[in-house]
């Protein structure tokens, strides 16, 4: 009988039916392209007399949730203390397309700014979007927006504030390799099927680093391009795995010695008490490539004020420290002094390699499904 | 049995004194007997109910929102093209030599090529390829797992039977370094290798480990099913084919095995539509050179590249969808009649009277051990000491972060606790909802009507869509909802995600009851209705008890599904506080591994106690 109770139970709850189900009138306003030039007033949520309110910031995962470099806990104190409003991380999953998807049905965005959008994911949105999702901000308009260094913009269209960047470099195990140093050391024997990176084409940021850095080092369409080099490096047992975190479980078990990772690598090495030998950093003819990362404004926002005091708050020296120590990546405001560990065990390359909004925009897609055509096509 | 009767039979304590019952009694009978016909009346439709909820729960959790997805296969540029497709199968990316046969080359030359040997298979012809190879080390694994389990007794049987299906739950980036550990070039293979002086075997980053991997997620399937098939076997049918001479070979052919294959096609079914599928771990155990078909599908739309990406999924779908119609019409022509059962007596381990026959059996099962031990206890010990392991020994840090997040965390992140009783609160509300949901769907279509199978099929559609398609459908077609008359109608929160598990899970339950079934006498169902039974008592008082082992296996099924469900949960939950288990573990993901495979090793430990309860709770009683 107890079996039957429980169907029968069961059954009784499927009929309940929705008590998640919401109905909206859906207001004026929140349509495609209503926003674009940001000096309409503003209407603000809460209260717009400078005292209490509330301002959601959205971001990705790892920003506020990673155990290891999550500055989104301090950020939403510090904020709250000095500027009494209520401070909210709104973190969707895969937020760039959620935001994308959410703008084009129509439906309501509840964030003022996004922190952390990278250049290919500024030229995916604006290949995808109807009308505007971000609005230009007037940086030089913002309190230590002068400061901020040239080499960290991205946008032509001046709606990206720089946040905070890195750099993608090779991590080797210096116990048993010395530093490639080249592109073609790559290819040598001892590096075969020991030399790892993240796929380029999942969403990966320091493989899609990577393959631009060899687009930029062998150019396309050329005698020996990018592509060439790619199969030469599949020749060679390169391993191309799934996703960063994939990768660097298998150099933290010794299962590929040599990857692509970030040049601020030995601060986490530092911080974890790991062997300082084995987590090595090199550069690739002294280049690394640029992990950019910005702040943007939502077209939809209403409250102009509060979200250029989250900006503003972000660019001040000791908060880019503060960012610097807690997400281990580098500072944008050139007044601004990374803490002592930072400066001790994170490297930076004599030269730095990126390719601006004009060089991805119309090109990325194609790089990236030809580079796929090569590695997959051949089987 | 008219309901007088049935009412007049239910009351044996009437009083027999020739004045009748006083008036309150009277009464009270004539509510109760109100109650029963009201009863009797909604059992009689109660099974068209269930099968109408069921069908709007599923269209508004899953057809609908997968159909927001797929019709940007059709509507390319606002116009209803083909085209996209047309692209697609004659793209040797996806189709190798076959894009030519779709690109108008004659099909002998292609054919040729194909025999070649440097033919290409394209993505698509790959997925297939490593599923096959899936699918048959899976069933290689499985059986025996089954057979030890259905025929010997031993201690710790019905735990090692309720955690066979532990596999499906343990997220991809711990399976991952669970196999780096124990097939890795430093793993536990090799180093047992080394000490046996034998030469080591490079496994990482072949086909080969990607294949191991699929049997480590499948066999347990196909030997849970095998199991609950064999279980379900009358000792009645195997003793008379005995008693008529023939020798325990001919009786386990004649007999035994022909009630196997169905269980053993649909595990192998099931096996080759989830490696079809399967998603990242290809990527994490393989490489690129070894992407399958959903690697394409999560990159397409991660670009927004819609058309392609839907058409791509739409030709997976109904690779998929055809092999499990053409299953599905063997089961139902294969289908052995039983009546009621009694099942085969176990033998113990160690055999009473050791006979070369018994030995040989004896052997086979340490061999397959040995082998299990590497497969399937391994990687999972390994995780296990990974989330206890530190630079300078064991340690327990990794689980006090876990508690220093609860107690110090902050409300948008991940807190361990919540994650816990959310998996198991939404796999229980889950499970209550897919168990009635599967049984009746099982029930309509093992009904004798034309395209009960076309039925049956579309219901299995949940197993076999892209689940990255399901999870962007569910973000347009719920989370952000339908727009009507200016209304905008949305749903979120705890009872989406409850109800997107159940939509989930149900076609497991439909699978592990409707071949039982579809092997009942309909005589047992027809005498039942003949003596006034409605078709829901039937199914209830007669058939599930007859089918029960099979109910317990597709609720095990449906709990293990809903608590490793990761895509929709975190689509559709609208805060921290509604994150599961395998959506912490997702989010705890650093530099540093250590948290999130403890919280991993939290939903091995939950996972299991569950697997263990449902089995007990399901009971192993038989019969009538």
């Amino acid at each position: 009988m107890k079996r039957r109770d429980l169907l029968v139970v069961g059954g009784s709850a499927a009929t309940v039916g929705f008590a998640g189900c919401t109905a909206e009138r859906t207001g004026e306003g929140n349509g495609n392209g209503d926003g674009g030039d940001g000096d309409t007033g503003g209407t603000t949520t809460g209260s717009a007399s400078g005292g209490s309110g509330s301002l959601s910031v959205a971001t990705y995962d790892s920003f506020v949730d990673a155990p290891s470099d999550s500055p989104g806990e301090w950020i939403k104190t510090e904020f709250e203390a000095r500027h009494d409003v209520d401070f909210e991380w709104v973190v969707p999953e895969q937020p760039i397309n959620h935001f994308i998807e959410r703008h084009n049905a129509g439906v309501d965005i509840d964030a003022e700014v996004y922190m952390g959008v990278k250049p290919n994911e500024l030229v995916r949105i604006d290949q995808n979007t109807d009308g505007e999702l971000f609005q230009p901000v007037d940086v030089a308009a913002l309190e230590h927006g002068q400061n901020i260094g040239e080499q960290f913009f991205f946008d032509p269209r001046e709606r990206m504030v720089p946040a905070y960047s890195s750099y993608a470099s090779l991590v080797y195990d210096g116990r048993r390799f010395e530093s490639p140093g080249t592109f073609e050391a790559l290819l040598e024997d001892r590096f075969s099927g020991n030399f790892g990176v993240s796929n380029p084409a999942e969403g990966s940021n320091t493989g899609l680093y990577f393959l631009l850095w060899t687009i930029h080092e062998f150019g396309t369409g050329g005698e020996y391009d990018y592509l060439d080099y790619w199969n030469d490096l599949l020749e060679n047992d390169v391993r191309i795995v799934d996703s960063w975190n994939t990768l660097y479980g298998r150099f933290q078990d010794d299962e590929i010695p040599v990857i692509v990772s970030y040049s601020n690598d030995r601060v986490f090495a530092s911080r974890f008490g790991n062997d300082l030998e084995k987590h090595r950093v090199g550069f690739l003819n002294d280049q690394g490539y640029a992990n950019l990362n910005a702040m943007a404004r939502f077209a939809q926002g209403t409250d102009d004020e509060l979200a250029a005091r989250f900006m503003e708050f972000v660019l001040e020296p000791e908060v880019q420290a503060k960012i610097a120590e807690l997400n281990v990546t580098g500072p944008v405001n050139t007044e601004a002094t990374p803490p002592e560990v930072y400066r001790e065990f994170a490297q930076e390359p004599d030269e730095i390699v990126f390719f601006g909004y004009d060089r991805l925009e119309g090109n990325l897609e194609g790089w990236i499904s030809d580079w796929e055509r090569e590695v997959v096509g051949s089987r | 049995m008219t309901d007088a009767d049935r009412s007049a039979g239910a009351r044996p304590e009437r009083p027999t004194d020739a004045s009748g019952p006083p008036e309150g009694e009277r009464f009270a009978a004539g509510l109760r007997d109100r109650g029963r016909r009201v009863r009797h009346r909604f059992e009689r439709r109660a099974l068209l109910l269930f099968g109408a909820g069921t069908i709007a729960l599923v269209a508004s959790l899953f057809y609908y929102p997968v159909a927001t997805v797929f019709v940007e296969a059709f509507v390319v540029g606002g116009r209803v093209t083909l085209s996209a497709f047309g692209e697609l199968l004659r793209d040797p990316l996806y189709f190798g030599e076959f894009a030519r046969l779709f690109a108008g080359e004659p099909p002998l030359a292609v054919g040729r090529d194909l025999l070649s040997a440097d033919r290409r298979l394209g993505v698509v012809g790959f997925t297939a390829y490593q599923a096959f190879l899936s699918t048959l080390l899976s069933v290689a694994l499985g059986v025996p797992a089954a057979y030890l389990l259905a025929r010997f007794e031993f201690y710790g049987r019905r735990t090692l039977r309720s955690l066979t299906i532990l596999p499906f739950v343990v997220p991809s980036i711990m399976v991952a370094a669970g196999f780096a550990a124990t097939f890795g070039a430093n793993g536990t293979l090799n180093a047992l290798l080394g000490a046996l002086r034998l030469p080591s075997i490079e496994l990482m980053f072949t086909l080969e480990l990607i294949l191991i991997a699929h049997a480590f997620y499948n066999a347990p399937l196909v030997a849970r099913v095998t199991t609950a098939a064999w279980e379900s076997i009358d000792a009645g049918s195997v003793e008379t084919a005995r008693s008529l001479g023939a020798s325990p070979l001919r009786a386990f052919l004649d007999v035994v095995a022909p009630r196997l294959y169905p269980a053993v096609l649909m595990g192998a079914t099931l096996t080759f539509v989830f490696t079809f599928g399967t998603f990242p771990i290809v990527l994490a155990l393989g490489g690129f050179e070894l992407a399958t078909v959903e690697v394409f599908v999560f990159r397409l739309i991660s670009d927004l590249d819609y058309a392609e990406a839907a058409a791509l999924a739409i030709v997976e779908l109904a690779i998929t969808l055809g092999l499990l119609y053409g299953y599905l019409r063997y089961e139902a022509s294969h289908a052995v009649r039983s009546r009621g059962r009694r099942p085969l007596a176990r033998k113990p381990l160690v055999p009473d009277a050791p006979s070369p026959r018994e030995l040989l059996a004896r052997l086979g099962i340490a061999a397959y051990a040995i082998v299990a031990l590497f497969v399937f206890v391994a990687p999972i010990a390994s995780m296990v000491y990974a989330s206890v392991a530190g630079p300078d020994g064991l340690t327990l840090a990794h689980y006090r972060f876990l508690l220093q997040r609860q107690a110090t965390g902050a409300s948008f992140q991940v807190q361990p606790f919540e994650a816990v009783r959310n998996s198991v609160l939404f796999a229980a509300a889950a499970l209550a909802l897919a168990l009635p949901m599967g049984v009746v769907v099982a029930a309509l279509t093992t009904r004798r009507y034309r395209g009960r199978k076309l039925v049956d099929v579309v219901a299995m559609a949940p197993l076999a869509v892209s689940g990255i398609v399901v999870g962007l459908g569910l973000l347009r077609g719920v989370v952000f909802g339908v727009e009507v008359g200016g209304w905008r109608f949305a749903a979120g929160g705890t009872v989406a995600i409850v109800a997107a598990h159940a939509v989930a899970c149900y076609p497991f339950v439909v699978r592990t009851v409707a071949p039982g079934l579809e092997g009942l006498d309909p005589a047992l169902v027809e005498s039942a209705r003949a003596l006034g039974a409605a078709r829901t008592r039937a199914l209830l008082d007669i058939e599930i008890p007859l089918v029960w082992p099979g109910v317990v296996a597709g609720a095990a099924f449906a709990f293990a599904i809903s608590m490793g469900e990761f895509s929709s949960t975190v689509v559709l939950a609208s805060g921290t506080d509604q994150f599961t288990m395998p959506v912490a573990i997702e989010r705890l993901i650093g530099r540093r591994l250590g948290p999130a495979t403890a919280m991993g090793v939290v939903l091995l430990a939950v996972t299991s106690v569950s697997f263990v309860l449902i089995d007990r709770l399901g009971g192993e009683s038989f019969g009538l």
